[in-house]
């Protein structure tokens, strides 16, 4: 049976499983690793590596993001004075 | 005063009806393309928190220049602000924690603790702000949440994706921002805003992952 396994952030397989095969062996078998801050859901509904496939299902790996502006590697500067509503800080 | 022309967009938006408070919370990733998004759909007042400077490591995805290193990230960005468009600019280089926020609120911090301080000491059930868009990135994916901040179905809602910072996947140092990225995000954001803007259906979760080319939305995640 053919399934969709999407990995937001990698990559997306469509795989031939076994009927009734696990969720947990399917991933496997295309070399996708459900991490730390991973959700897994089968047809959108949330799943288990124990979940069972069946034809035509979409499996989501979906990563709980929570970047912005990003913190560097090196220590910062110390802040400047707080409110900067100045015409010098305008430019021009 | 020369004025930007905008009837190439006027169907889509025009200068009017984004003649409203914007407060921009974060001044990085999403936050500098977002507020050049902004100025130049013809945003008018746009209130900008970060408590940053410029580094060398922002130059590659966020909007400064070679000369901002040093500088105010809120600074820097006022100046490119105001190169663009004619802007009322209130221009706060602070962390936003337990600030009274007015009109629409965006933010574009960098880590789940800071959004559940904005969150819970700013936004959540406070009457002056209608919207409050958070916008999340990592890598090639980027998501955005839309919440009516005083309707509980969509407090509940987005509260239920105010993970800690260690439930969080986590990118290596060196897979964490690339630029194209940014503009997309920036560009979803911006979408909400004209979607506010004219009364239009505005989407309460979205994923767009540039990996996979994949968009996401609501009940299809």
């Amino acid at each position: 049976m053919k399934v969709r396994i999407l990995q937001l952030g990698r990559k997306v397989v469509d795989y031939e499983a076994e009927a009734g095969a696990a969720l947990e062996a399917a991933l496997a078998a295309v070399g996708v690793t459900v991490g730390q801050g991973m959700d897994v859901r089968v047809n959108s509904q949330p799943a288990t590596l124990a979940t069972t496939l069946n034809e035509g299902d979409v499996v989501t790996v979906i990563p709980r993001i929570k970047g912005g502006a990003e913190r560097g590697p090196i220590l910062r500067r110390p802040p400047s004075p707080a409110v900067l509503n100045t015409a010098e800080n305008y430019g021009r | 005063m020369i004025e930007p022309d905008y009837w190439r967009q006027l169907d889509l938006i025009s200068a009017e009806q984004l003649d409203f408070p914007i407060a921009l919370i974060g001044a990085g990733g999403i936050g500098s393309p977002l507020a050049l998004a902004l100025a130049k759909m013809g945003c008018k007042r746009l209130a900008l928190y970060d408590p940053d400077t410029v580094e060398a490591h922002n130059l590659p995805n966020q909007m400064y220049r070679l000369s901002d290193i040093g500088r105010p990230k809120v600074a820097a960005l006022a100046e490119l602000l105001t190169d663009f468009a004619p802007l009322q600019l209130d221009v706060r280089q602070e962390r936003v924690e337990a600030q009274t926020l007015r009109g629409v609120v965006l933010s574009g911090v960098d880590s789940m603790a800071s959004r559940s301080g904005i969150w819970q000491g700013c936004v959540r059930y406070r009457a002056g702000i209608p919207l409050y868009v958070d916008a999340r990135m990592g890598a090639e994916v980027c998501r955005v949440l839309t919440v009516n901040p005083v309707d509980p179905d969509e407090v509940r809602a987005y509260e239920a994706t105010l993970h800690t910072d260690d439930d969080a996947a986590e990118d290596a140092c060196t897979a964490q921002a690339i630029i194209y990225n940014t503009f997309a995000v920036a560009a979803l954001v911006a979408n909400q805003v004209k979607r506010y803007a004219r009364g239009e259906p505005l989407e309460r979760d979205v994923i767009f992952d540039l990996a996979t080319l994949t968009l996401l939305k609501g009940d299809q995640m």
